[in-house]
């Protein structure tokens, strides 16, 4: 227990270390993402001459961006390349004489990351939520939101780590990471909300575990959808997470052998 | 200026037997730009799904402004970006000091030395959507609109540059590992949406402190909307105005990294 | 010639507090202390000659190679290289100047050295035949003529010291600063550069200055030297001279059946001492020497002038 609380003290100073990066991501991007989407809906309302699409009307929609990037950071917890830059640079080598497994290591301080970006979230949906809208605040759906939000980022940390490993026998693999990103943030409901989707699109994406990533995590967060639906997408993403992990063990017993030579 | 040229065909040249070495990753690359196209097609196809006019485009127009602004980013990715990347860890590293001895512009090295090889590969195809764009478009256009079209947006990528470095330029002042070059990348989607949905405030934002919508934006309107001049004097006069503010604050950056390190 | 007059260099630095309070504190604003890199340095080098530049890690010679080569600039002073103010950063300057630093590299690591040195002779606009000279000069001199067409990177270390020497050379500069050429290279290596550079001394008679940590290569190289010490020059003169600074200093160097020892005393001390060695001792061996050269410039880079 110690030894967890000391790696995650370590993450949450390295993560205070550079001022200006803390404040500018803490703020400024969340702000100017959610004016450009905010802008762009009212666009589109306007037009249309309607006060709600889809069962959105402006506040929510302007909530619902809001929530996006700073729930995109909380999956994507760490920088990438967190296994593969050290895989690559031989120093990954250093976890395997620690007394501890390397991946429990990897997954607490990638954890410690969302953990911080989950705190954070909660300050900005505060703040943005005074400032932006006159709805009101639903403090259970809040934290509903917050608990699927970081199951979420464990099934992102398992997918990532698929990706990262790919580097035991492809050395760059930052391209395929941010590919990844690409496709969850679009695929889950990120850059435009699922319900926009066309019917077939979204009972294709059921079977995959992009919507339970960032459009399920944000609608409990909004009090959008039923807990039973929650508790739903819950137990999938247990199931996808297991399944990763699975591919994870995998890779690395077979990857473990051509990597054994690399910086000892 | 010849010389400037001859100097870029090395650059041309070193980055082309580079990029021979390391193939997987060039492709990894490629195909993660081609998704990023992609996705940007997607965006909007399910937007115009719910509305048949967005910021008084219909989507035949907009398809030719995506077009545009994924022109830009090929061109941007493979003449700037990298350098533009690179540029706050050449200055904490100290790196900065061997272009500074040198009988040559600092900046024109810094800003042009490597050519993203790979990224050419997705200019290209950036290039053919556009063709597909002009085909698929249901006005009628002269050739003089396509070649206004194509300098506006040159001059538009230009404008990036200027902007990109404006936010990597703080380095000289901050310890950064980046700059604050992630935070570029976060507001960089102001500029691919249409400037019309900013009103007020953000359309101020975008249009004249963070110009980011002239770059593909005003290109497209001149294209698709009747002729404008106060659009034409705004977009030149930016245009100028971040070309001088962006010489400026190289030269103090460089002349406070002389004065400050040891 | 190089004329530097009253030169000085300060420059702030920020300091941290530990753990993440600290960091916390950090994001709100820092605190900063002066501090002197160069204090009223006066120089002077000129053609022909090697100025070796000597002083510990922190003392200011890198400091004082960055102002001569114009990439920084000085807080006050006079500085004046071959006529030009380097800070100006002229082409002029610029093209007759060359600067090697041991420790970080100017030619692409991707590339055949001479690819690099076809950009630079477009960058320092070198014309065809002397760049053909210098090309065959140079490579012949350092050795280098089988492996300008290999990839940088997969040369050994002294190998790649010596494209860089040539890659700083190929525009004949007149003013050469050389911080720490020599800095990781084995000895062969080092030699066949002190080797080099004498010859291209001889040859060309550029102003060079020199940094180096080994007292080997300023030995060699280098006919007058200048300490620094704290940002301070305490030392200009001639490297043997510096033997007469200690001239009441003795070593003995005495040889018993099981050991070996060095002591150290003053001259008139020097009867006294080796009486009383002879008494209490079953000497070998007994060597009376002037202190080495390593040894006095480590005295004076500890303890400065004064003291010795």
């Amino acid at each position: 227990m110690r030894g967890f609380s000391s790696i995650v003290a370590m993450e949450l100073r390295k993560i205070f270390a550079y001022r200006t990066d803390f404040w500018v991501t803490f703020l400024g991007q969340t702000l100017i993402q959610l004016l450009i989407a905010r802008s762009l809906w009212q666009n589109i309302f306007e037009t249309n001459n309607v006060t709600s699409m889809q069962g959105f009307n402006l506040e929510m929609m302007t909530l619902y961006y809001l929530l996006v990037p700073i729930g995109v950071r909380i999956l994507a917890g760490q920088n990438i390349g967190f296994l593969s830059q050290e895989i690559y640079d031989g120093t990954f080598t250093r976890y395997l004489i620690y007394p501890v497994n390397a991946f429990v290591y990897k997954s607490i301080t990638y954890l410690t990351h969302s953990f911080f970006y989950c705190i954070q979230l909660f300050f900005i949906y505060l703040i943005f939520h005074l400032f932006f809208t006159d709805m009101p605040l639903n403090p259970q759906g809040l934290f509903i939101g917050l608990f699927v939000f970081f199951i979420a980022s464990v099934c992102y940390m398992s997918m990532s780590m698929i990706v990262e490993l790919i580097s035991l026998w492809a050395d760059y693999i930052w391209a395929l990471m941010v590919m990844l990103r690409f496709f969850v943030t679009f695929f889950g409901g990120g850059i435009i909300p699922m319900d926009f989707f066309p019917d077939w699109a979204i009972s294709i994406l059921k079977y995959t575990p992009f919507p339970y990533l960032i459009s399920l995590p944000v609608k409990s967060t909004m009090s959008l959808i039923p807990l039973s639906e929650t508790i739903e997408g819950l137990s999938i993403l247990t199931f996808w997470s297991f399944i990763f992990f699975g591919i994870v063990s995998l890779m690395w017993r077979r990857g473990q052998k051509s990597y054994a030579g690399v910086g000892i | 200026m010849i010389r400037y040229l001859t100097l870029y065909k090395y650059f041309l040249r070193f980055s082309f037997s580079k990029a021979m070495e390391f193939r997987i990753d060039f492709f990894f690359r490629f195909l993660m730009d081609i998704i990023y196209y992609v996705v940007n097609i997607l965006f909007f196809q399910v937007i115009y799904l719910h509305t048949p006019i967005l910021a008084g485009w219909t989507q035949d127009q907009m398809i030719l402004f995506i077009a545009g602004y994924l022109l830009c980013d090929g061109l941007n990715m493979t003449i700037f970006s990298n350098n533009i990347w690179w540029f706050p860890q050449l200055i904490n590293r100290g790196d900065l000091d061997y272009y500074l001895i040198r009988p040559v512009s600092p900046l024109f090295f810094l800003s042009l030395r490597e050519f993203a090889a790979n990224s050419l590969m997705n200019l290209l195809v950036a290039m053919g959507f556009f063709v597909y764009a002009l085909f698929q478009y249901q006005s009628s256009f002269t050739m003089l609109d396509l070649l206004f079209y194509l300098f506006l947006l040159i001059c538009g990528v230009l404008l990036q540059y200027c902007i990109q470095m404006l936010f990597v330029l703080p380095s000289f002042w901050i310890q950064n590992k980046r700059g604050l070059i992630d935070f570029f990348y976060a507001i960089a989607l102001a500029g691919e949406r249409p400037d019309r949905i900013y009103k007020g405030f953000v359309r101020i934002l975008f249009t004249y402190i963070i110009p980011l919508s002239l770059v593909a934006s005003y290109p497209a309107r001149f294209f698709i909307e009747p002729f404008n001049p106060w659009l034409l004097v705004h977009f030149f006069g930016i245009c100028a105005f971040f070309w001088l503010l962006m010489l400026t604050v190289w030269k103090k950056g460089v002349s406070s990294y002389s004065s400050a390190s040891s | 010639m190089i004329e530097v007059s009253g030169l000085s260099k300060t420059f702030p630095i920020y300091q941290k507090e530990p753990g993440l309070m600290g960091s916390l504190k950090g994001l709100f604003h820092r605190k900063s202390v002066t501090k002197y890199a160069l204090k009223n340095v006066n120089l002077k080098a000129h053609p022909g000659e090697i100025l070796g530049l000597i002083g510990a890690n922190g003392a200011g010679k890198t400091t004082l190679v960055k102002i001569l080569s114009g990439i920084i600039h000085p807080t006050a002073g006079e500085v004046s290289v071959i006529g030009f103010k380097p800070w100006e950063r002229s082409n002029q300057y610029r093209k007759q100047m060359s600067l090697i630093m041991g420790q970080k590299n100017q030619v692409w690591w991707d590339l055949p050295a001479l690819d690099s040195f076809l950009l630079l002779k477009e960058i320092y606009q070198i014309d065809d035949k002397t760049y053909h000279e210098n090309v065959n000069y140079l490579s012949e001199m350092l050795g280098l003529t089988k492996h300008l067409k290999t990839q940088v990177r997969k040369l050994s270390l002294g190998e790649r010291m010596k494209v860089e020497l040539m890659a700083a050379l190929l525009h004949n500069p007149k003013v050469i600063f050389l911080d720490e050429p020599t800095i990781g290279l084995d000895i062969t290596s080092q030699k066949a550069v002190r080797e080099f550079l004498k010859d291209y001394r001889d040859k060309y008679q550029p102003i060079m200055i020199l940094t180096s940590h080994y007292m080997e290569d300023i030995k060699e190289l280098c006919s007058r030297i200048n300490i620094l010490r704290e940002g301070e020059i305490i030392y200009d003169g001639a490297l043997l001279d510096i033997q007469r600074l200690m001239g009441d200093k003795k070593v003995l160097k005495v040889t018993t059946q099981d050991k070996v020892m060095e002591i150290s005393i003053k001259r008139s001390e020097l009867s006294a001492k080796t009486r009383e060695l002879f008494e209490t001792l079953d000497v070998l061996d007994l060597n009376i020497q002037d202190p080495s050269i390593e040894d006095i410039i480590d005295h004076i880079l500890k303890n400065g002038l004064q003291t010795v």
